[in-house]
């Protein structure tokens, strides 16, 4: 690009005196001063559609139609966008932020036809949502959704706590399990002189145990004991009797255990005692039991106060001399 | 020798337990004793239908 400089000064010829040779303007030179005239001109951007070379260098651009950008560009200062830039004819390929930390920053919000919620969100991206609407992810195939490993969120199959939930007609396939359920010990075939169930859970409000069959090899009553850290063996209250044709055996008084009144090494007695915590450490017990073959009703009731948590129960003779030698116990405990 | 049985519901284990020494020694003693008083009963109650029969 040539600017056009001038090679004659055609000012000086004034001032010299007739017959200077110099005063004479040539044709060449007037030739020269329009060549470079001619030179300069071509050389220069035209107003209308003009095609620039090399860096074109603009302090300020105002476009006032159509900005028109055809090949790869590089903008490398602020660009500062004053009214709504629309992109259109992106068929070739996407916009492409290549450092994610310098992706779209802005003052107000994306709208959620946009691809945003419509709100202010923060920087841990807590997404707000703003009016009763559903949230809906519609999916066509298996998906999986990772959430954090704790938190408030619960998965479907992961093994969360709830708290506070209300359940509605809660439809239950599997065995529940926990405070509250009612929770089945281990059948035990009874042996020896006592069976003892430790680790009854603190919450256990009613305990049933169950006597399917249980013998013993003497003549002395059972006592069934319950406990907080050890077994209780002083200040029950209560009774128990046998009910038989004959000989009867009238009601006795039992301090030292529940009592479950037998007098025959040949019987097996069935049925439940029920233990239930009425307050406290206060427990209450009956128990309603039969025998098969001899047509005795074993029954009873009584009440102990334990020093604790009740944990345990043991079921026994009277002064542990009898063993058991027949039959299952289990218990039922919620 | 003699022994109880142990049953954890938090865990399902059942326990038999064998009696120690001291333990044995006490329930024998127990035994002995209940025995010698089953038979003392036995022996006041026939003496008395004895008597009801004479």
């Amino acid at each position: 690009m040539t600017n056009y400089t001038k090679s004659t000064n055609f000012a000086t010829k004034d001032a010299l005196a007739s017959g200077n040779a110099l005063k004479i303007v040539k044709g060449t030179e007037i030739d020269t001063e329009f060549n470079n005239i001619a030179t300069a001109v071509a050389t220069k951007a035209d107003l209308a559609s003009p095609t620039f070379t090399g860096t074109v260098t603009i302090p300020t651009l105002a476009v006032s139609s159509t900005l028109a950008v055809t090949g790869a560009s590089t903008l490398t200062g602020v660009v500062t966008l004053t009214s709504q830039p629309i992109l259109s004819s992106l068929t070739a390929s996407k916009i492409v932020f290549t450092d994610s930390s310098k992706g779209l920053v802005s003052a107000g919000t994306l709208g959620a036809d946009q691809g945003g919620t419509g709100v202010a969100n923060n920087a841990a991206m807590t997404v707000t949502g703003s009016g009763n609407y559903a949230y809906t992810r519609t999916l066509t195939a298996a998906t999986n959704v990772t959430f954090p490993t704790t938190g408030t969120l619960s998965t479907l199959a992961g093994s969360e706590t709830l708290t506070n939930k209300t359940l509605t007609s809660p439809v239950i396939a599997g065995t529940p399990t926990g405070v509250g359920v009612l929770t089945s010990g281990t059948a035990v075939t009874a042996s020896g002189t006592a069976v003892l169930f430790s680790s009854i859970p603190s919450w256990v409000k009613r305990i049933t145990i169950m006597f399917n069959g249980l013998s013993s090899n003497g003549s002395l009553v059972w006592l069934v004991q319950v406990g907080s850290g050890s077994v209780t063996t002083s200040g029950y209250l209560g009774c128990a009797q046998q009910l038989n044709p004959a000989p009867a055996i009238g009601a006795a008084q039992f301090s030292t255990g529940f009592g479950v009144q037998t007098n025959d090494a040949s019987i097996a007695v069935y049925g439940h005692m029920v233990l239930t915590n009425i307050s406290g450490n206060v427990w209450v017990e009956s128990h309603v039991m039969s025998n098969t073959g001899f047509n005795y009703t074993n029954l009873g009731g009584g009440n102990v106060t334990l020093s604790g948590v009740l944990d345990r129960i043991n079921i026994t003779t009277l002064n542990q001399i009898d063993s058991f030698d027949a039959g299952t116990i289990n218990i039922l405990y919620e | 020798m003699t022994h109880r049985i142990e049953v954890n519901i938090e865990t399902g284990v059942i326990t038999k337990v064998e009696y120690t020494a001291e333990e044995q020694a006490v329930h024998d003693a127990a035994v002995v004793a209940q025995q010698a008083a089953e038979a003392q009963a036995a022996a006041a109650t026939q003496q008395q239908e004895q008597q009801q029969t004479a």
